[in-house]
């Protein structure tokens, strides 16, 4: 992508900041900065640099029994047993062998209480950090990363979702449709994101240069933050074209892929794994479903049984390639399952007593707060809840959770202002 | 059978004796001399109950759920599969039962289920490991191990006759073993019973029960069939019923009424009628099915929904695993004046 | 347009003080008074520190016209008829004919609806009902203080009013949905943040604020009517607004009903028990109030200041895409407008026009400032004062500002004070009443249970005096027997047994008959007691000086409005010196070019707010994909097939229509059948493009891949039936190409450059012409001159 103006030039970069808004009162400042980018190079430097969150969304209420908080031989403890992990004295259901050799890396919260058991409310509050409000919409998770952690000159969306099922579009509400999530359907790259057959390369660079030159012309009468917004679109678009690989998991490995599985979710693991080594800062990956009223634990084996290794095997990797310092991981889902076991061997929805997982970046390795009942009837020990978690994992992050963004001159409290982060947790 | 009982009639069917226990039920097995009848629960436990008595023997070794039971008819045996994935052999009567073996483990992750050879030698188990095992009755060997099946193997049983062996997986596929080559000799299918759900995205279905008829000449196979939500167990009970010659399948009963159910327990009765078990979102129910005739003859509503059956020896009575903790019995004939 | 052209070369300084002073006084209403639009230069001129652009050419304004009245681009036939006609008059004629077009109503129902539901869905009515009432509400220039009082008293059940629902509707009726969105759109405050405590970021918005306004809905809710399947609003006619600070102790219960900054709502009915219905609640049923609190929301609006500079400021916004209040629904105290004479002038005249929207708009866009080029002057053409010289001309003027300030805070200093005074006295008589009132309900309990002994006595006297009756009848009858049967032992018993008894009754019925006339002498009193306290408390109660309280509270708000004023005035003194400043500092930078720009940025910034350059915006989404439709035949492709259909079978709505009327009913009807035929493709921009109003602008790369990858947009660029692209691919002539390109898509002529850009462009492409020409048409609408309203 040729450039059109000097770069860097101090007023387009200090315009289009105030453009962006980005964060009041501290937390990281966004912004698009100059045109000339998608060099290679930014990716690397990325890595080093900038964070990321990587959210695993366990789409119909996973059962916190059969995962994070084990009650064996309890009345409601169910039929698995409880085995160590990588932390001495920490314990996980035996349904996730490979995930337990990972929890060194991971944080449990075992104390959540969100009081709801409705699918649509517990997607929207996990998810937002809010209680749901008829009339009033809150940014998803990914829309707020997005524009916190999108560092300067990157040339790939901000906000991406992974699905294959599951929720859909995380909604950016009042940060803008910029802050959208784009989303990959079943592995596939971003809609129109490939150039119509019927429009050659070169006719296409043709009729930009066209274009560029019109907006040249017209920069002359009046130039301003937005018409350099609007002008970047087009060369951010025509940036993720070029790298279009990026959202091309075949292009890893056959052996990552095996290693990953050949399903959905291993495949949507192996392409976060890709687009967080691209510096994506938001990346969340659904897995359909855990909406188990009826044989429950048939059902957790075959779904944890395709959750553990991928989700393993991409904790492990994240390590590996030191993007764990700097990549937070969170798991969670709509909310857990009863207790109590139903005449059918199912759980019911749960809301009450229930947990989710974090990691990486900003995150105590190996910590586990709060504690739930012996048969994990209610939390006895550091009840919190999804504006909790909220503020944690943007804190996490480096993002400061009490501040503000500036949207058009109005203030929006980045997180619920009634809510605080979970100290211990962070690092 | 003496004269004065009355006769056998599964119209007449009424509630007999029942005992609670402290947890749900899992499932039960008659002993073959019709004195107890063990169950399982969850709460890993192994419980004889003496059927003149009432008095509860609790038998503990296992680890977790214990789903499958099979009793030796002469060996005084009785055997024990769990969720642990061990196997394990308890003498029938006794004060208070220790094991005497421990296969531990017998199958990686769940034993779903055992069958016992018609001539109480050889005993077979199959689990998650998508394995059956053939092990010596009576000392536990490991006769042969058979793989082929590539979903978990829900079910298996021995041909009363000609003493070959059948197993059926999640997804409805039935292997007849070849044990003495140690490999399936031929490929079944129940698909009616096997659905992946989309919406869902997992798989529903299995062979929940299963049992030769009296004279071997046919296969049942209780499951969930029209599943429309598979998380919410949705779906009506059926019990396919094969032709062991051809394997194709002759007849599939279903209930008169879609209520939501799965067939937990199948048996033929000697008298030839099919007894099915029925649990799920529309309570416990028995249904009798005679000949190729679908919808049954007679459906008895249990007090509460049912998770195993068995067939008493001497074919009076069946008996019930209950979710609500109860052992129940039930007589298929008129109450004695 | 020539003449424009040479106007924008010499630059308007503004007119002095004196003049401003003479038109803040005529701002107040006076037969004589300049037009509206003048007065509102006039003070826009006398706020201007630097310089005045000129204004836009023909080009510029008739785009910028026709987009913000109309909601689309002109045609190149249009643009043409504009740019030969010679006459002086041509914009003002040009507003009219935009007022008058059937577009104008729809562009209006489509911003207002993204200002009243903000792109939410539901299911609660069809969707086409609550745009038709919107489109109605516009094309009968509806009052908007009606169309605000429709949206809050509508409950869906009246089938006329039943889409203005929607905004409850829309919301499930959710009190704290309803509150904060009454807050911002009709009052401009946004409140939502002093829904749990005072706001944090601003200091005016108090718990309080938010409760006064909340107990007017909260007794709202949805109802779901089983037989007819329609979502209602249902109204009780109790249940008041309590609420507690989780930061601080603060917490109030009963809060009044009041409305944002106004005056509490007193003297409202009360009924006795039971009588507060005209629909009770019930199972499966409404309930419907005699007193509804949001039909007495609704009945205050007018009276509100904030309604109204609310709505001024909301309409200014429409037309120049800021507010003099920016953002739009934070009217506060720190958050001065630009101008504020002007908005209080605007808000006046709004309310004395009876909330004529169209008369504002026309008024609005009949402004020079409106008409402003949003060129950036070029800093070499400007011979600019010192900026000391500025500051000094300005400072002029705050002695005068500073002691009208002081004077005024005085005056609502007293006012305060006398309402201080007043409430401690109504205090005390609010006390005498309460206490009556416990007195009351002691005595009336007493009354109570008085009346109940009473009547138990009288029930048990009736009894004993009928035994006693029956009984000395069959006395009688049995001693006839004893006369008639002497010496008969048996009868002679029976006789003395019911004898003896029949007078023991009569004895008991005498006792029973005084204790009754006892107990009514005794109760006597009571009753009278609590009759002559229930008078008392009803007394006390009338005696409560209310009205003297609304005096007092409206005594208040006017000082403070009148001191808010005073200080809007400072802050605008300070932000003309700050602009002052930053021409110095600009001035001062010259030589450094990295210290230049951004200097002379600000300084465009703020010219741009204070009007003396006009604003370069992004076009809504509407506006954007609309004109879209426009710039490539699409739109006139519909128009022709709608008009085709109705000329051939003409509906009754037509036919029926007086001739005069005619034409006017066809043009609606045709746009009407058009936008539904492009509602699908609408939608499709919407929900990529769809912001929401006082969002920043924002360009996404869906967008663009959108916007050069998509089906949709191919499809446009594609040449059929006499669309652009078709048409021009039939033009030979290179030169006339152009200008058919340019002015179907910018609105403008080529300029030579361009067309020999354009000829340069499709010389090496005969072969594939009408390729090249599609993406020549495409490098256009994607263009920032497109994108952008200039």
């Amino acid at each position: 992508m040729q450039c059109r103006y000097a770069c860097g030039d101090s007023d387009h970069a200090l315009s289009r900041r105030a453009l962006l808004g980005g964060l009041v009162g501290g937390g990281l400042a966004a912004g698009l900065g100059g045109l000339c980018t998608g060099t290679p190079a930014i990716a690397d430097e990325l890595k080093a640099s900038h964070k990321r969150i990587l959210n695993i969304f366990l789409h119909g209420g996973v059962s916190q029994l059969e995962t994070w908080d084990p009650k064996p031989n309890t009345d409601t403890g169910g039929p698995f047993r409880a085995i160590p992990t990588s932390v001495p004295g920490m314990h996980i259901c035996e349904l996730l062998p490979h995930t337990a050799q990972q929890m060194h890396s991971l944080a449990i919260v075992r104390s959540l209480n969100t009081k709801n058991g409705d699918h649509g409310r517990g997607t929207v509050e996990m998810t937002t950090g809010r209680k749901q409000m008829p009339g009033t919409e809150y940014p998803h998770l990914g829309a707020v990363a997005a524009k916190s952690l999108t560092p300067q000159n990157f040339p790939l969306p901000g906000h991406i979702l992974v699905r294959s099922g599951g929720p859909g579009k995380g909604d950016a509400a009042y940060l803008g449709p910029q802050y959208d999530s784009i989303v990959l359907d079943d592995g596939k790259a971003p809609a129109n994101s490939e150039r119509p057959a019927s429009l050659a390369a070169e006719v296409d660079a043709r009729r930009n240069a066209f274009r560029m030159k019109a907006n040249d012309r017209f920069a002359g009468r009046r130039r301003t933050a937005e018409t350099d917004a609007y002008t970047f679109s087009f060369d951010q678009a025509a940036q993720l074209m070029q790298r279009r690989d990026v959202f091309d998991v075949s292009q890893e490995s056959s052996a990552d892929r095996d290693r990953y599985g050949k399903h959905d979710f291993g495949r949507n693991c192996l392409l976060a794994r890709r687009l967080l080594e691209a510096g994506v800062p938001f990346v969340q990956v659904n897995h359909s479903n855990y909406d188990t009223h009826f044989e429950n634990f048939d059902y957790h084996i075959e779904q944890l049984g395709e959750f553990d290794l991928p989700f393993a095997s991409l904790v492990a990797d994240l390590a590996e390639r030191g993007l764990l310092a700097d990549t937070l991981i969170c798991v969670m889902s709509e909310f857990g399952r009863t207790p109590k076991i139903n005449a059918r061997y199912g759980r019911d929805h749960w809301g009450k007593a229930w947990s989710v997982v974090l990691g990486g970046a900003g995150i105590q390795p190996g910590a586990v707060v709060g504690k739930t009942s012996d048969n994990g009837t209610e939390v006895t020990d550091r009840e919190v809840d999804h504006g909790h978690l909220f503020h944690t994992i943007l804190r996490g992050v480096g993002v400061d959770s009490k501040g503000e963004f500036d949207v058009g001159g109005r203030q929006f409290p980045v997180a619920d202002p009634a809510k605080d982060a979970i100290a211990e947790l962070l690092a | 059978m003496t004269d004065d009982l009355p006769q056998i009639d599964p119209t007449k069917t009424h509630v007999g004796p029942a005992w609670k226990h402290a947890r749900p039920l899992t499932a039960c097995r008659f002993d073959p001399t019709g004195k107890y009848v063990f169950t399982g629960a969850e709460d890993n436990l192994l419980t004889r109950w003496d059927l003149a008595s009432g008095a509860a023997t609790p038998l503990a070794t296992h680890d977790s759920w214990i789903r499958a039971i099979a009793c030796s008819p002469s060996a005084g045996v009785v055997y024990s599969g769990g969720y642990d994935g061990r196997l394990v052999w308890w003498p029938i009567d006794g004060e208070k039962p220790e094991p005497r073996r421990k296969l531990d483990p017998a199958h990686q992750g769940w034993v779903r289920a055992l069958a016992l050879s018609p001539d109480a030698a050889r005993l077979a188990s199959c689990g998650n490991d998508k394995l059956v095992k053939v092990w010596d009755a009576a000392d536990g060997t490991l006769i042969v191990e058979l793989a082929g099946h590539e979903s978990h193997v829900y079910n298996a049983a021995f041909h009363p006759t000609d003493g070959s062996l059948v197993s059926c997986d999640l997804k409805g596929v039935l292997k007849q073993w070849d044990v003495a080559a140690g490999k399936a000799s031929r490929d079944m299918a129940a698909t009616a019973l096997y659905k992946y759900d989309d919406s869902f995205r997992a798989d529903i279905g299995g062979a929940r029960s299963i049992a030769f008829s009296t004279d071997g000449k046919q296969l049942a196979l209780g499951g969930i069939t029209n599943v429309t939500n598979a998380f919410a167990g949705i779906g009506n009970p059926a019990v396919v019923v094969l032709d062991w010659e051809s394997g194709q399948p002759v007849v599939q009963y279903e209930g008169k009424d879609k209520i939501n159910g799965t067939i937990w327990g199948v048996r033929q009765h000697p008298a030839g009628f099919w007894i099915g078990l029925s649990g799920g979102g529309g309570g416990g129910w028995l249904y009798f099915w005679k000949e190729a005739a679908a919808p049954e003859f007679f459906k008895f509503k249990l007090p509460d929904t049912g998770r195993d059956l068995d067939l008493s020896p001497d074919g009076r009575s069946v008996a019930v695993a209950h979710f609500d903790g109860h052992l129940r019995l039930y007589h298929l004939h008129a109450k004695a004046a | 347009m020539r003449s424009s052209m040479v106007r924008c070369r010499l630059l308007v300084w503004p007119r002095l003080l004196v003049w401003t002073l003479t038109v803040a006084v005529s701002a107040s209403a006076a037969a004589d008074e300049p037009p509206l639009h003048e007065r509102i230069d006039a003070l826009i001129d006398a706020a201007a520190a630097g310089p005045i652009n000129p204004q836009s050419s023909d080009a510029d304004f008739l785009r910028r016209a026709s987009l913000d009245l109309t909601g689309v681009i002109p045609t190149a036939a249009q643009a043409r008829a504009f740019f030969d006609d010679p006459a002086t008059d041509k914009r003002p004629r040009l507003i009219e004919q935009l007022l008058a077009s059937p577009r104008y109503a729809r562009h209006m129902a489509l911003s207002w609806d993204v200002m009243l539901l903000e792109r939410r869905s539901d299911k609660t009515m069809k969707v086409s009902d609550w745009e038709e009432y919107l489109q109605k509400s516009f094309s009968e220039n509806k009052p908007l203080d009606q169309l605000f009082r429709e949206l809050l008293t509508s409950d869906g059940a009246d089938e006329a009013l039943r889409p203005a629902a929607r905004f409850m509707l829309n919301r499930d009726c959710e009190p704290n949905a309803v509150t904060r969105d009454i807050g911002r759109m009709f009052f401009g405050m946004d409140m939502q943040c002093a829904q749990c405590h005072d706001h944090p970021l601003i200091e005016d918005y108090f718990q309080a604020d938010y409760y006064g306004l909340f107990a007017f809905v909260l007794r709202s809710s949805l109802f779901n009517d089983r037989k007819t399947k329609l979502a209602l609003v249902a109204e009780k006619a109790e249940g008041e607004a309590d609420f507690k600070s989780v930061f601080t102790s603060a917490s109030a219960d009963n809060v009044t009903p009041r409305l944002p900054k106004g005056v509490a709502l007193t003297g409202e009915p009360t009924f006795a028990k039971g009588e507060a219905y005209l629909v009770p609640p019930a199972a499966n049923v409404r309930p419907v109030p005699k007193h509804s609190r949001r039909a007495e929301l609704a009945t205050l609006l007018d009276e509100s200041h904030e309604f109204r500079r609310n709505l001024a400021n909301r309409l200014w916004a429409h037309l120049f895409g800021r507010g003099l209040v920016h953002p739009l629904d934070f009217h506060h105290p720190a958050n001065p407008p630009s101008h504020p004479e002007l908005l209080t002038l605007l808000a006046d005249e709004l309310a004395r026009s009876k909330f004529d929207a169209k008369r504002m708009l026309r008024e609005l866009a009949l402004t020079r400032a409106y008409q402003r080029s949003c060129d950036a002057p070029l800093p070499t053409s400007l011979s600019l004062p010192t900026a000391a010289d500025e500051i000094v001309r300005w400072e002029l003027r705050r002695p005068e500002l500073a002691a009208k300030e002081e004077a005024l805070k005085a005056a609502s200093d007293k006012v305060r004070d006398q309402r201080k005074t007043f409430l401690a006295q109504l205090e005390s008589q609010q006390k005498e009443v309460t206490a009556l009132e416990a007195t009351a309900k002691t005595s009336g309990e007493a009354a109570e249970k008085a009346l109940a002994e009473q009547k138990a006595a009288d029930e048990s006297l009736a009894k004993v005096k009928e035994q006693s009756q029956l009984v000395t009848n069959a006395a009688l009858r049995t001693s006839v027997a004893v006369k008639k049967i002497p010496g008969d032992k048996v009868v002679e018993q029976a006789f003395a047994l019911l004898d003896g008894r029949a007078k023991a009754l009569a004895i008991e019925a005498e006792t029973a008959t005084k204790a009754a006339a006892e107990l009514v002498a005794k109760n006597g009193p009571i009753l009278e007691q609590a009759k002559s306290d229930q008078a008392a408390v009803a007394a006390s109660r009338a005696k409560l000086p209310l009205q003297e309280l609304t005096r007092h509270e409206r005594a208040v708000l006017d000082a403070q409005h009148k001191l808010a004023d005073a200080r809007y005035a400072i802050a605008a003194l300070d932000s003309q010196l700050a602009t002052a400043q930053a021409i110095g500092q600009w001035q001062a930078a010259l030589s450094d070019p990295a210290q230049a720009e951004p200097a002379w940025d600000s300084v465009l910034d703020r010219w741009t707010v204070a009007g003396q350059v006009g604003r370069l915006r992004p076009l809504s989404c509407e506006q954007f994909t609309r004109g879209l439709m426009q710039a490539t035949g699409v739109l006139n492709r519909q128009d022709e097939a709608a008009r085709a259909a109705l000329e051939k079978k003409p509906p009754a709505e037509l036919t029926k229509a007086a001739e005069t009327e005619r034409a006017g009913v066809l043009a609606r009807l045709v746009e009407q059948r058009a936008f539904d035929a492009l509602r699908k493709d609408l939608a499709t921009f919407v929900n990529l493009y769809g912001a929401l109003p006082g969002d920043d602008f924002q360009a996404t790369v869906n967008q663009a891949l959108f916007f050069g990858n998509g089906s949709q947009v191919q499809d446009y660029l594609k040449p059929s039936d006499n669309n652009l692209a078709d048409r021009l691919t039939k033009m030979e002539d290179p030169a006339a190409l152009a200008d058919e390109l340019y002015l179907s898509v910018l609105t403008r002529l080529p300029t030579q450059d361009e067309k020999d850009d354009l000829a340069a462009y499709l010389q090496p492409r005969p072969d594939d012409r009408s390729a090249a020409i599609g993406e020549l048409l495409w490098a256009l609408v994607s263009s920032n001159e497109f994108r952008f309203n200039h």
